[in-house]
C-alpha cells in the first residue's frame, strides 16, 4: 500500500515534469517545477532526486556485498512566499518512508550588511560543514566516514542565523527525539552553533576557517527492573552506500547521557580548484545509578555487597572519539567551483559536460581502549587486571603478566574500530539534473573484532538524477 | 576527450570488477584455519617437557562418576580408582573455615540434604563453633556478628567444614527428583555416610586409603584452636567477609587388600570460579599439595617413573610427575596459577563456547584462546564436546583438535557419557572423510588429535582404548557394578 502512494506521487511528479514549465534562473537549483505568482509574490517549486550506486568490494576476509542499490530515492517541494520559505523533503528509498527536511524559515532582514533569519522544524543542525553540504552537490560517492560516525543529524528545533560576505553565525537549540516517542524519560536538549569567518570572498576565490560546537544532554531511554536505562549507538559504513555495514566502524555505549561535539573547518577554493576539510571531536558523558544498579543486584552469590564493590568490578567511564578528512578537487572541464553563502559551504558542480577529479583522506577512530587492558579475540572481550609481581621485569608478552578478572568484567575499552580511507574520484556532470560519479576506495580497517580485515578495496559508480 | 574520459572511467569500472578475486571465505571455517594458523604459537620445549608428565589416552574420571555414583563423595574416588582411572577428576572449593574441597556446585541444594539440616539460616552452632575452637565469648559473639552480615545460604564459602561435615552427600542420589529412583541407586550411598570431599580426602584415595569412621561410621577429625595471628581468609570483593582459617586434621585408613587393586591414580583439580573463593586459592593449593607430598615443584618425583607397573598394568600416574593436572575455565585464575606454578605441573585451559574463553568458536577466536594458554603456560586445552546427554556446544571440531595438535598442546575434552562420543572424537568414524586435520599417533594411526577424555564411564574410556589396542592401559576386568559391590555399596 504504502509503496503504491509513493509510485503514485512519482507518476504525478513526471506529469509536472514533462508539462511544467521549466525554470533554470538558479544554476544550483535543479527544480525542473517552479510555478511563480508574481502578483502573489509567491514560488512554488517541486522536485525529486534518485541516487543509484554500483559497487565492486575486494576485501580480506569479510565479505562485503558488492552489487548495486538504490541510496536516495527523494520527493520535495518548496513554497516561497515574501520572507518567508517553506521546504518538505521526503525519503523512500529501500521502500520506506522517512522524514527528512521539513522547516520554515523566515528572513528577518534582507540586505547588503546581511540576511538575518529564523528557522524551525526538522532539519541538520548547524555543528558540521560536511553534514550541511547536499549530497547533491558534495563531490564524493558519499560523506566522509567520520561525518557519518560523529555527526548527530536532523533534529527538530529552531536556529538563528546571520550571514553575509564575512562570515557566518548559525545557532540554536534541538529536541533530542522529534515525536517525544520515547519509551521513558523526557525530551533531551541540544544546544548547537557553527561560525565561520570568510578571510577571502569573492567569485574566483574563497577561504573560509571556521568552528562548530553541539552540547546535548539526552534524557530519552527505557525503564526495566524500575532501572532508567540510556544508551547510544553510532559508527558508519566505509564511505559506501551498496553495503553501508557499520561493522567495521560501530560502537554501542550504555549509559551515555551527554554529547560535546567540537569541530574546526577550513575551506578554500579558486575557479579550478577547492580543498576543504574538518577535524571532528566527539565526547560521550555517561551517567549510571549505581545506588539503584547496586539495588537490583542484591541478594544473590554472586552479588557486589557494597557501592564501593560495585563502582570497583563494574566501572563506567566517559568516552571520547575523533576523525577527520581532507578533500581536494580539480576540475578538468567546467567553469568553475562556486561558494554558498547561506550554508557557508562549497556549492556543487552544476556546470553543463563538466569533469573534475577529487580525492579526500579520511580517519576516524571509534576506539576508546584503557592502556593494559588485554583484549581477548575468543571472548570479544578487554579484560581488565592487576599486574603480577613478574610484570615488573616484563618487557613483552604483558598476557601473562595480569591478574585479568573475568567476573565481574570491569574493563571500560570500547574497540567501535579505527579506519584510514583514501578516495580518488572522477565525476562527470551531463547537466545540473544528472551526475555520473566513479571511484576507487582503499580502506585501511583496524577493529578487534575483524582482525583478519585490513585491506578493503572498492570501485563504485553513482549516478544521480535531480529535478 | 570528454566522451573518451567517460569512456575509460567505465571500463576501469566493469574491468576492475571482473578482474579481481575477492576471497569470499567467511563461510568456510577450514578455509579460515589456513588463515590463522600463521598467528598460532607454538608451546615451548620447556612446557613441551611438562606436558609430557601427562599419562597418554589420559582417563579422567568426571568427579569419580556422575552416573555410577553421587559425584566427587568418597564412594565416586574409591570406584574410580578401582575400576582404573588414570585420574581422580575434581573441582577445588573453599570452606568458610579455609579447608580446600572438591564440590562442584556453587550451591549445596542439588548435590546434599543442606535444605532440611540448615535451611537458609546460618548454623545455629556457629557460636559454640568459635567457643570450642578458643574464642572468647566476647570474640564468638562479634564473629557471629560478622558472619550473619555476609551469610549466603547454601553457597559452600558460608559454612565451616564441620558444619558441611553434618550434611549427607550421598542420599540425594538414590532418589533424583527428575528421574525417581535411578538405577545407578544403591542404599548404602545412603547408609555408609558419604561427605563433601575435600581435597585431602581425594589424595588420600588415590594412596590407596578411605577415611576413618568411628562405631556410627561418622569420619573421624580434630579441630585445632583458632590461632587468631594467623592470616584469615579474604573471600574476594563481592561479600568483604573474613574467616579464621582453622587446621583440621581429617584421619584416614589404608584399604583392606579386598578393597584396594593397586591403582595408585593422579588427580586433575579444577580451580573454580576465581571469584567465589579466596583470593589467593592457587597458593592454598600450592601449599596443601606440598603439605600432602603431592607437589613436584617441592617433591619431583623420579622421572624413570612409568604410569603402569606389573602384569596387569596397576595405574601408577600418582607417582608420577604427571600425578597433579591443574585445569580451570577462568582466565583470572589461569593467570594465578602461571604465577604460582609457574608452568611446572601441567595445566590445562578448559573451552566453553558462547561465553567466558571462546565466544562463538571461529578458527581466529580459536587461536587467540589457544595463545592465551601459551602465554599464561597451560600445556593442555580443554574444550567441550556435543551429544547426550549434557549436549554442550561444540568446541572439538576436527580443524578445532589439529590447531591445539599444531600448537603442541595437549587436547583433553570434555565430557563423555558414551561409547559413541568416544568413537566419535577419537575418529574411529573418520573412515573416508580423512581431513587434512587428522594426526598421526606413537602406533601410527591416523586418528582424531586427542590425548585423554573427561568421562562419567571410566570403564566404558577403558574398554575403548583396550579396543583401539592400547594394550598398555589397566588390564580390569570387573564390571562397573562389580567394583562397587566388592567397595561394600
Amino acid at each position: 500500500m504504502e509503496m503504491k502512494k509513493y509510485i503514485f506521487t512519482l507518476a504525478i511528479a513526471s506529469v509536472c515534469f514533462a508539462n511544467s514549465a521549466f525554470a533554470q534562473g538558479d544554476n544550483s537549483d535543479p527544480s525542473l517545477l517552479s510555478i511563480t505568482s508574481e502578483k502573489n509574490n509567491l514560488e512554488f517549486t517541486a522536485g525529486g532526486r534518485l541516487m543509484s550506486d554500483v559497487a565492486y568490494y575486494h576485501s580480506d576476509f569479510t565479505t562485503l556485498k558488492s552489487g548495486a542499490a538504490i541510496s536516495d530515492a527523494r520527493i520535495r517541494a518548496s513554497l516561497k512566499y515574501n520572507k518567508l520559505y517553506l521546504y518538505a523533503d521526503f525519503d523512500f528509498s529501500g521502500g520506506k518512508f522517512a522524514q527528512k527536511d521539513l522547516y520554515l524559515r523566515y528572513n528577518l532582514k534582507e540586505g547588503g550588511n546581511g540576511t538575518h533569519s529564523i528557522k524551525a522544524g526538522f532539519y541538520a543542525d548547524p555543528a558540521s560543514m560536511g553534514y550541511n553540504t547536499s549530497r547533491y552537490q558534495y563531490h564524493f560517492i558519499t560523506r566522509a566516514a567520520p561525518i557519518e560516525a560523529l555527526v548527530t543529524g536532523r533534529q527538530l528545533g529552531a536556529t538563528y542565523k546571520f550571514y553575509n560576505k564575512y562570515m557566518l553565525l548559525d545557532q540554536g537549540i534541538f529536541a533530542e527525539n522529534r515525536y517525544n516517542n520515547q519509551e521513558a524519560g523526557y525530551q533531551g536538549i541540544t544546544l548547537a552553533g557553527r561560525w565561520v569567518y570568510k578571510a577571502i570572498r569573492s567569485d574566483d576565490m574563497t577561504l573560509h576557517v571556521g568552528a562548530a560546537a553541539r552540547y546535548a544532554k539526552m534524557n530519552t531511554g527505557y525503564v526495566e527492573k524500575n532501572i532508567f536505562k540510556q544508551s547510544q549507538s553510532f559508527g558508519a559504513s566505509l564511505e559506501t552506500s551498496v553495503d553501508a555495514t557499520d561493522r567495521f566502524l560501530h560502537v554501542d555505549l550504555p549509559w551515555a547521557s551527554s554529547n560535546l561535539n567540537l569541530s574546526g573547518e577550513l575551506l578554500f577554493h579558486t575557479n579550478k580548484f577547492f580543498a576543504r576539510g574538518e577535524y571532528l571531536y566527539k565526547h560521550v558523558g555517561k551517567t549510571q545509578p549505581t545506588q539503584e544498579l547496586l539495588e537490583a543486584q542484591l541478594g544473590g552469590l554472586w552479588s557486589a555487597g557494597s557501592i564501593a564493590a560495585y563502582q570497583k568490578f563494574i566501572p563506567y567511564r566517559d568516552n571520547k572519539f575523533s576523525g577527520a578528512y581532507v578533500e581536494l578537487g580539480y576540475l578538468l572541464f567546467g567553469n568553475r567551483y562556486s561558494y554558498n553563502d547561506e550554508m557557508g559551504v562549497l556549492d556543487g558542480m552544476n556546470d553543463d559536460n563538466a569533469l573534475e577529479v577529487v580525492a579526500r583522506y579520511s580517519f576516524v577512530n571509534l576506539n576508546d581502549i584503557v592502556d593494559g587492558e588485554y583484549f581477548l579475540r575468543g571472548s570479544k572481550k578487554f579484560y581488565a587486571g592487576e599486574m603480577t609481581s613478574a610484570a615488573a621485569n616484563a618487557t613483552s608478552d604483558p598476557a601473562g603478566y595480569y591478574y585479568y578478572m573475568d567476573y565481574p568484567l570491569p574493563s571500560t575499552s570500547v574497540p567501535g574500530g579505527k579506519a584510514h580511507l583514501v578516495s580518488l574520484g572522477l565525476n562527470y556532470t551531463f547537466n545540473k539534473y544528472v551526475k555520473l560519479m566513479a571511484e576507487y576506495k582503499y580502506t585501511r580497517v583496524d577493529h578487534y573484532y575483524y582482525d583478519l580485515d585490513k585491506n578493503i578495496h572498492a570501485a563504485q559508480l553513482k549516478m544521480m538524477f535531480s529535478f | 576527450m570528454k566522451r573518451i574520459l567517460i569512456k575509460t572511467m567505465a571500463v576501469c569500472a566493469v574491468g576492475g570488477m571482473l578482474a579481481s578475486c575477492e576471497k569470499q571465505q567467511f563461510t568456510d571455517q577450514r578455509q579460515e584455519v589456513t588463515l590463522v594458523e600463521a598467528q598460532l604459537n607454538e608451546l615451548p620445549p620447556d612446557l613441551q617437557k611438562v606436558r609430557d608428565y601427562v599419562v597418554p589416552d589420559a582417563i579422567m574420571a568426571h568427579r569419580g562418576s556422575t552416573f555410577w555414583t553421587p559425584e566427587e563423595t568418597e564412594a565416586a574416588f574409591r570406584w574410580a580408582r578401582e575400576i582404573g582411572a588414570d585420574y581422580l577428576e575434581l573441582d577445588l572449593q573453599c570452606s568458610k573455615d579455609g579447608v580446600i574441597l572438591a564440590l562442584h556446585d556453587d550451591n549445596l541444594k542439588r548435590t546434599t540434604d543442606i535444605e532440611n539440616v540448615y535451611g537458609e539460616f546460618i548454623p545455629t552452632t556457629r557460636k559454640q563453633y568459635y567457643l570450642d575452637h578458643g574464642l572468647t565469648n566476647v570474640e564468638a559473639e562479634t564473629q557471629l556478628g560478622k558472619d550473619k552480615a555476609t551469610f549466603i545460604p547454601y553457597y559452600a564459602a558460608s559454612y565451616m567444614y564441620e558444619e558441611l561435615a553434618k550434611l549427607d552427600a550421598g542420599t540425594w542420589f538414590n532418589i533424583k527428583p527428575e528421574v525417581g529412583e535411578p538405577e545407578q541407586a544403591r542404599p548404602a550411598f545412603g547408609t555408609i555416610k558419604q561427605y563433601i570431599s575435600t581435597l585431602e580426602d581425594v589424595i588420600r584415595i588415590a594412596e590407596g586409603k578411605k577415611l576413618k569412621r568411628d562405631v556410627n561410621g561418622n569420619r573421624e577429625f580434630t579441630v585445632k584452636p583458632i590461632d587468631k595471628s594467623k592470616a584469615q581468609i579474604d573471600r574476594a570483593w563481592f561479600d568483604g567477609s573474613v574467616s579464621y582459617e582453622v587446621e583440621y586434621v581429617f584421619e584416614y585408613e589404608d584399604e583392606i587388600a579386598a578393597q584396594w587393586n593397586g591403582n595408585r591414580p593422579g588427580i586433575y583439580p579444577e580451580f573454580k570460579e576465581s571469584w567465589l573463593n579466596p583470593s589467593d586459592m592457587e597458593k592454598r593449593v600450592y601449599a596443601e599439595l606440598a603439605r600432602l607430598h603431592w607437589n613436584i615443584i617441592t617433591e619431583p618425583a623420579s622421572a624413570n617413573e612409568p604410569f603402569y607397573t606389573g602384569a596387569n598394568n596397576t595405574v601408577n600416574v600418582g607417582n608420577t610427575n604427571g600425578k597433579v593436572v591443574l585445569q580451570t575455565f577462568a582466565i583470572s585464575s589461569l593467570v594465578r596459577t602461571a604465577e604460582v606454578f609457574g608452568g611446572k605441573v601441567p595445566m590445562n585451559f578448559l573451552l566453553w563456547p558462547n561465553s567466558g574463553s571462546l565466544l562463538e568458536g571461529t578458527p581466529s577466536e580459536y587461536v587467540s584462546s589457544i595463545n592465551l594458554a601459551i602465554a599464561n603456560k597451560a600445556h593442555i586445552i580443554g574444550p567441550s564436546i556435543a551429544g547426550a546427554p549434557n549436549n554442550y556446544p561444540e568446541s572439538n571440531h576436527d580443524w578445532q583438535a589439529y590447531l591445539i595438535s599444531k600448537a603442541k598442546l595437549f587436547n583433553h575434552p570434555y565430557s563423555f557419557d558414551t561409547y559413541e562420543q568416544m568413537n566419535k572424537y577419537y575418529g574411529v568414524w573418520d573412515k573416508g572423510l580423512k581431513t587434512d586435520y587428522n594426526y598421526k599417533d606413537a602406533d601410527g594411526k591416523v586418528r582424531r588429535y586427542i590425548d585423554g577424555m573427561f568421562t562419567n564411564h571410566a570403564d566404558a574410556t577403558l574398554k575403548f582404548y583396550h579396543d583401539q589396542g592400547k594394550t598398555g592401559k589397566f588390564k580390569g576386568t570387573e564390571s562397573a557394578q562389580d567394583v562397587l559391590v566388592r567397595l561394600g555399596y
